[in-house]
């Protein structure tokens, strides 16, 4: 039942005891037994007053707008208070006072405002009426007048009360000017105002600071990302232009060197031709790393173009594309049933690729290569493995051999730029995989990568199909 | 049969005339270092007026003065040498120089490979092709 519909009965109760107290003689009722119930009654008065109070508090804070809530609440205070003037504030994370309502005549007073239009009071700045009632622990009620700045309405009478949520006050009261004195029952009245809008506005104010904490996280965040994307893209221009025009004086080493040895050969002495041989390989080797900072600045920032592939097809082209290096190196390749999966397919064949022919380079002193080539299927992901026979990879290299540019056995026995695994690395991770070695010195090597799998297992069952 | 050769290496002259030299087919290769003086030598290509019209161009585009798209873009503007073949050599080998050569009606694109003997080969081949399997245009 609405405490709306107490009013008339308790009205009317009253005024039958008032009739009763006038005739109680004739009836014979005891004058105080007449008091008690006239106490009770008054009670259940201010109860029912209280009840209606928050009652109309609660639809505030259900239904209003975050901005509104806080001047809705406090005009519901001024009417129950009978004030003229008041502030409803809380307390923010620097403990300075913000006042989001603020009765106009006072408000239009205030000279800081924040970017809400919120006065703020300074945690150091707290005086007079304001600080005395941020610094009092409870309820209090003074009697004016009260000296004001200029200008300033004149203010006869204040009363304020602290919003105290588990020990800690997170907001005030404060209503001024009644035209007669504030009662106890005024004090009792704010002071279960304010019991009530306690835990409301302290969930507020956390929501709030969060809210704000998780805005300036995205915003660093997006920050973040775009510094990346531009970084990334200037790297992709940036070993374009590297690559395209190292190549243009590497030619003329190169051709230059090659022509020497072609047209003027024979006057060269033994000396001579080891000389020329060694700018040769190494115009070579400058050449191939040119093209593997490319790859490997595509592999970082070229945008995926992701289909479904079959992991066995793009196998069977790599072995055709490593053909002389395999029959140089007398190198059996072989694999077993792979997936179909969604993946980029020239970075997925360059993965292969680099992983195959590595698997050969570093092969052992003794029998012929043998790769083996393999997927698992996990949880959601393929896990493919690399199998050699080579030398291996000791435990504390194993962390720098993934290193742009690293090498760890020699050069003359093992040659390359040493950026393959490098872009191995990012093709995996590009397609949302991890990849890591197993490996110990004289054992081989097993490489592996993990490939998310798009695509299922019903269509992973047939490589061939 | 006329070439024209527009190629400021001199290395890359060297070989090319080595290259065209070795071939079964009677070549005069005509050699100039810059843009600007490709599209002088070039003329309207009226000889009358001292101008040329080669069977083949082999253009660089890497070139001082003007570059190769800027011969590219005056040969196929002119009447007169527009259908002559242009084989466009450059030892860039960049998608963007690939798309814009053949937007401005290169007749081949050929990255110039690193290693000589490729290289050499490659003019052979591009020799081979236009004097030996393709028919060339008539002066129009």
């Amino acid at each position: 039942m609405p405490p709306e519909c107490l009013d008339t009965p308790i009205g009317d109760l009253l005024q039958a005891l008032r009739a009763v107290r006038r005739d109680g003689e004739e009836a014979h009722i005891p004058s105080e037994t007449v008091s008690a119930v006239e106490r009770a009654l008054s009670r259940l008065s201010t109860a029912n007053r209280d009840l209606r109070v928050l009652n109309r508090l609660q639809r505030v804070f259900l239904a209003v707008e975050d901005d509104e809530m806080y001047s809705e609440v406090l005009e519901v205070v001024l009417e129950v208070l009978q004030s003229r003037v008041g502030a409803f504030a809380y307390i923010d994370e620097e403990g300075d006072v913000v006042c989001p309502s603020m009765t106009h005549e006072v408000r239009d007073l205030c000279r800081v405002r924040d970017a809400h239009e919120a006065a703020r009071f300074r945690r150091r700045n707290w005086a007079g009426m304001w600080g005395h009632a941020l610094s009092a622990r409870g309820v209090t009620r003074s009697e004016g007048p009260f000296k004001v700045p200029d200008g300033h309405i004149p203010i006869t009478r204040v009363m304020s009360a602290p919003v105290v949520c588990r020990g800690q006050t997170v907001g005030y009261f404060l209503v001024a000017n009644k035209p007669a004195e504030y009662t106890a029952e005024d004090e009792r009245t704010l002071t279960v105002i304010a019991e009530l809008v306690a835990p409301i506005l302290s969930a507020r104010l956390v929501r709030e600071r969060e809210q704000a904490r998780r805005a300036v996280a995205e915003a660093a965040l997006e920050r973040a990302v775009s510094d990346l994307e531009r970084s990334n893209k200037e790297l992709a221009v940036l070993a374009s232009v590297a690559a395209h025009d190292l190549r243009e004086p590497l030619r003329t080493v190169m051709t230059s060197v090659q022509l020497l040895k072609r047209r003027h050969g024979d006057q060269l002495d033994q000396r001579a031709t080891q000389l020329t041989d060694r700018a040769i390989d190494a115009a070579r080797r400058l050449g191939s790393m040119g093209e593997d900072v490319l790859s490997y600045a595509r592999a970082r920032t070229a945008s995926l173009r992701l289909v479904s592939v079959d992991a066995g097809v793009v196998v069977d082209r790599v072995v055709q594309n490593l053909g002389s290096q395999i029959a140089e190196a007398r190198a059996r390749v072989t694999r077993s049933d792979l997936p179909v999966l969604t993946a980029d397919e020239a970075l997925l064949t360059r993965l292969f690729q680099n992983l195959v022919s590595n698997a050969i380079r570093f092969a052992g002193s003794g029998a012929p290569p043998q790769v083996q080539v393999s997927a698992a299927r996990g949880e959601a992901v393929w896990t493919f493995a690399v199998r050699d026979n080579g030398v291996g990879i000791a435990p504390e290299d194993v962390e720098r051999i993934f290193r742009p540019f690293e090498q760890v056995a020699g050069r003359e026995a093992h040659p390359g730029t040493g950026i393959g695994l490098a872009i191995c690395t990012r093709i995996v991770e590009r397609h949302g995989g991890t990849m890591w070695v197993e490996s110990a010195p004289g054992e081989g090597s097993t490489f592996c990568f993990t490939i998310r799998d798009h695509v299922g297992t019903g269509d992973a069952s047939d490589p061939h199909g | 049969m006329e070439v024209l050769l527009v190629e400021d290496d001199p290395t890359d002259v060297e070989i090319t005339l080595e290259a065209l030299d070795c071939s079964p087919f009677l070549i005069h290769v005509d050699v100039v270092a810059d843009g600007r003086g490709a599209i002088e030598r070039l003329g309207d290509g009226a000889p009358e007026r001292g101008g040329r019209r080669p069977d083949l161009v082999l253009l660089d585009l890497k070139l001082p003065e003007a570059n190769g798209h800027e011969v590219l873009a005056f040969i196929k503007g002119q009447a007169q040498l527009q259908s002559i073949p242009v084989v466009v050599l450059s030892s860039s080998a960049d998608e963007s120089d690939v798309q814009r050569s053949y937007g401005q009606h290169a007749n081949c694109y050929v990255a110039k490979p690193v290693e000589l003997d490729a290289f050499m080969q490659v003019l052979r081949s591009v020799v081979e092709f236009w004097f030996g399997v393709a028919e060339l245009p008539t002066n129009p």
